[in-house]
């Protein structure tokens, strides 16, 4: 047999093989989705008598005399065993479901990913845009191994409410996946 | 065309077909939806009740969809509970706070170094680094006094920018203060090294390679 024969049979054997391979592992992949309900958010700026909170739509900003955006801390600590306690997956996106009624301010959130002692690992920011009576989702596509750190923190800032309506955090949806 | 060169276009061929065969032995393996009969419509009133139809076919299906995600959560809650009763994990997890702080300061140091081979393996987009690198600067500068930025360089997918502080509590603070101006809204990690700061911001669209187990 030809050498460039048997580089022919050895290239199309691995070729095949990558091929199923890489289709394979979309099936054995794990995934698991967490949702934490937006009333796990606590006021972060002392504005605490301009919230209210409720069992469904999360927590919102409904006072008449509230002026300028407020900011909640919303910890979501509970669902990542990560930064040293051994985390082998990979928290691979955040979902948060926003309505956002204010005509001249947006829903801004920030994922902050946190180590041991408290210093920030990684950080990003989604915003809302315009206003609209329906949810918005800010998607963040996170990609950060749970390894990297030990808990998860979302951080949302919130305008008041305006003649279009009262602007709320509804729901954090959180997506990890193991190798 | 020389035989090498024809070999390497059939191989090439060939794992295109792998991948196909992969999507299809996936696709086979999924389960089928289950389709309503197509029935005639004669008439406004017959497409009512055939719109009427699907649409509760179509509420059937998703509250079967629900059904099953709760079902395929709960195996492998059950599965996940199984293997960590049964398997010995080839890293212990840790169990004292030293050893969680050990493992915590490992992980960032193989993160931190996956992320410099990464960026340096990077070629230079021009226009988007050049834009980046401005944008860090403003960020930085508007902070404050005691901040300053000791150098800042994009690539192509990715920016380190190297940050002095004055002082630990304006360090710690520094990530918050950042974290929603451009380029860092993007997605950021941080890395300390005594009053130092280094950042690595991904650009928009993309996401920074993530730590190897």
């Amino acid at each position: 047999m030809f050498k460039s024969q048997k580089f022919l049979i050895v290239g199309v054997a691995a070729a095949l093989l990558a091929g199923i391979q890489s289709q394979a592992s979309a099936i054995t992949a794990t995934s698991f989705d967490w949702e934490t309900p937006g009333s796990v958010c606590m006021p972060s700026d002392g504005k605490t008598s301009e919230w209210t909170w409720g069992p469904n739509f999360g927590v919102n900003r409904n006072c008449s005399s509230c002026t300028g955006s407020a900011n909640l801390v919303c910890p979501l600590s509970t669902l990542f065993t990560g930064g040293g306690s051994g985390g082998s997956g990979t928290f691979g996106f955040l979902e948060v479901d926003v309505y956002d009624r204010s005509s001249t301010a947006n829903v801004s959130c920030t994922l902050f990913l946190i180590n041991l002692d408290g210093s920030n690992v990684f950080t990003q920011t989604q915003t809302s845009s315009g206003n609209s009576p329906n949810v918005q989702l800010l998607s963040f596509n996170v990609n950060v191994s749970e390894g990297s750190y030990a808990n998860a923190t979302v951080q949302c800032s919130v305008p008041a409410a305006t003649s279009s309506g009262v602007s709320h955090v509804a729901n954090f949806i959180t997506s990890a996946s193991t190798p | 065309m020389s035989a090498a060169g024809r070999n390497v276009v059939v191989a090439l061929v060939v794992g295109c077909a792998g991948v196909g065969v992969g999507a299809w032995i996936v696709k086979a393996s999924m389960p089928r939806p289950v389709v309503p009969p197509v029935e005639s419509a004669e008439g406004d009133a017959d497409a009512q009740r055939l719109l009427g139809k699907e649409v509760d076919q179509l509420k059937r299906e998703l509250v079967r969809f629900k059904l099953e995600k709760l079902s395929d959560r709960a195996a492998a809650a059950k599965t996940a509970e199984a293997v960590s009763a049964s398997e010995t994990p080839a890293v212990p997890a840790p169990r004292t706070p030293e050893e969680r702080a050990a493992r915590a300061k490992e992980s960032a140091e193989r993160w931190k170094h996956q992320l410099d081979v990464t960026f340096e393996g990077q070629h230079r987009d021009g226009d988007w680094a050049l834009d980046a690198e401005r944008k860090a600067q403003a960020a930085v500068s508007a902070v404050g006094p005691g901040v300053t930025l000791r150098s800042a360089t994009c690539a192509e997918t990715m920016c380190r920018i190297v940050i002095n502080n004055q002082d630990a509590a304006q360090q710690q603070d520094l990530a918050r203060a950042l974290a929603d101006k451009e380029p860092f809204a993007s997605g950021s990690a941080f890395d300390q090294e005594g009053l130092t700061t280094i950042v690595y911001v991904t650009r928009a669209g993309q996401t920074l390679p993530h730590l190897d187990q």
